[in-house]
């Protein structure tokens, strides 16, 4: 090999690597980016007052959740969360995670919904640790519960909507999010304080 | 002759190790963007007197922390990875802390990306966090630097007189807090000596 061969071949060398050490951490390697989305798109199907359309959707812990068994006895955070594996909802219920005790303070629980499958649930939700809450999928018929709730947006995925239903099983507060950012966590607990004054 | 076919080699044995000297090297790609970047002055007087800072309200920028070597932790409290790390984290603090030598002249803050002042509290209290850690609710600092990914290490020299120089950026936590440390004190050339 003539000397220029060499050094070519070293410049070669030096760029495949560039790539490979401007990759990024292990765990978003597995996010897909979804790029800035429409806010909001869906309609509002219920107001605060209303009462909670009941459900029962398989959680990925096994067995199901139904909303109704929690009536007279806790108060109820639904957290809809879009779709697995994209990059928002990654870094939401993780956060949940390490609160119970902010939940529990106020007699509540906190479901998670999203129109993923078990499995697909299984492996995202996976990535986040052992979560205290259980995680439901709205998956068939395909988010039917989050139409219910007036939170199914024209593709097919969830709104990022956060409801709080007390223990009369009446909703009491209601945040459909932007899309592209977290529902407030201060909201969320200064809503569940007005539950219990 | 000789000496030309031995620059030939040189320079070819330095571009095929190029590449693992870069492996050990950090993306400095926030170095611009760090200079922007503009934090509220904390309440506290003690984490206003560990940071240098004279001001008792308003903003400062990161370069009026005062001389020394600066580690800046970018996370979010929502972020699986940064929950991880954070044991890890606060003992590179704490080793810190009980190295005389260190004490005055390596300091630690952390900015929650997109967090509110509630939300940093909380991971604050979760982790129990002995440095100073800032919010970012208006997600200032994160559309600053851009696509960072948490959590994000930074290592900067300051000169107290508002100069830097940012030695080390990298996404992505560290296990050992020794290891960390003997390379942040490696690269800020403060000690002679290094972290021993």
């Amino acid at each position: 090999m003539n000397k220029i061969s060499l050094l070519i071949v070293c410049l070669g060398v030096l760029c495949l690597n560039q790539s490979v050490f401007a990759a990024s951490e292990a765990f978003q390697g597995s996010i897909f980016e979804v790029g800035t989305l429409k806010p909001i798109d869906s309609a509002p199907k219920l107001k605060v007052g209303d009462a909670a359309p009941d459900f029962e959707l398989p959680a990925v812990a096994g067995g199901s959740v139904r909303l109704s068994d929690y009536r007279d006895k806790r108060n109820v955070v639904i957290s809809f969360v879009p779709a697995a594996w994209t990059p928002v909802c990654s870094d939401q219920w993780p956060g949940y995670n390490i609160v119970e005790d902010l939940f529990t303070a106020h007699n509540a629980v906190l479901l998670g919904i999203s129109v993923d499958n078990i499995p697909t649930l299984y492996a995202w939700t996976g990535k986040m640790g052992k979560l205290w809450f259980p995680v439901l999928s709205d998956f068939w018929p395909h988010g039917a519960v989050a139409d219910r709730y007036g939170v199914l947006r024209s593709n097919g995925t969830a709104e990022r909507a956060i409801f709080i239903i007390d223990t009369k099983g009446i909703i009491r507060y209601i945040n459909v999010n932007d899309i592209n950012r977290r529902p407030p966590l201060d909201e969320i607990v200064a809503a569940l304080k007005k539950l219990n004054p | 002759m000789a000496l030309k076919n031995c620059f030939v080699c040189c320079v070819a044995l330095v571009l095929m190790l190029a590449p693992m000297l870069q492996a050990a090297e950090s993306d400095l790609r926030y170095n611009q963007a760090i200079g922007k970047i503009t934090l509220t002055v904390p309440d506290d007087p003690k984490i206003r007197d560990y940071l240098g800072l004279k001001a008792k309200t308003g903003q400062f920028g990161i370069a009026q922390i005062r001389p020394g070597f600066l580690i800046i932790q970018i996370f979010n409290m929502y972020c699986p990875h940064c929950q991880h790390y954070a044991p890890v984290v606060n003992e590179l603090y704490k080793r810190i802390q009980s190295t005389p030598r260190f004490k005055d002249r390596i300091m630690m803050i952390g900015i929650g990306v997109g967090n509110s002042p509630f939300e940093v509290d909380i991971y604050r209290k979760k982790f129990s966090v002995m440095f100073p850690l800032f919010d970012d609710k208006g997600y200032a600092v994160y559309n600053t630097l851009q696509d960072v990914l948490t959590p994000h290490f930074i290592g900067l020299n300051l000169d107290g007189r508002g100069g830097y120089r940012m030695v080390y950026s990298r996404n992505g936590g560290f296990d050992d807090p020794a290891v960390f440390l003997n390379e942040m004190v490696g690269l800020s050339g403060l000690f002679p000596g290094g972290a021993r």
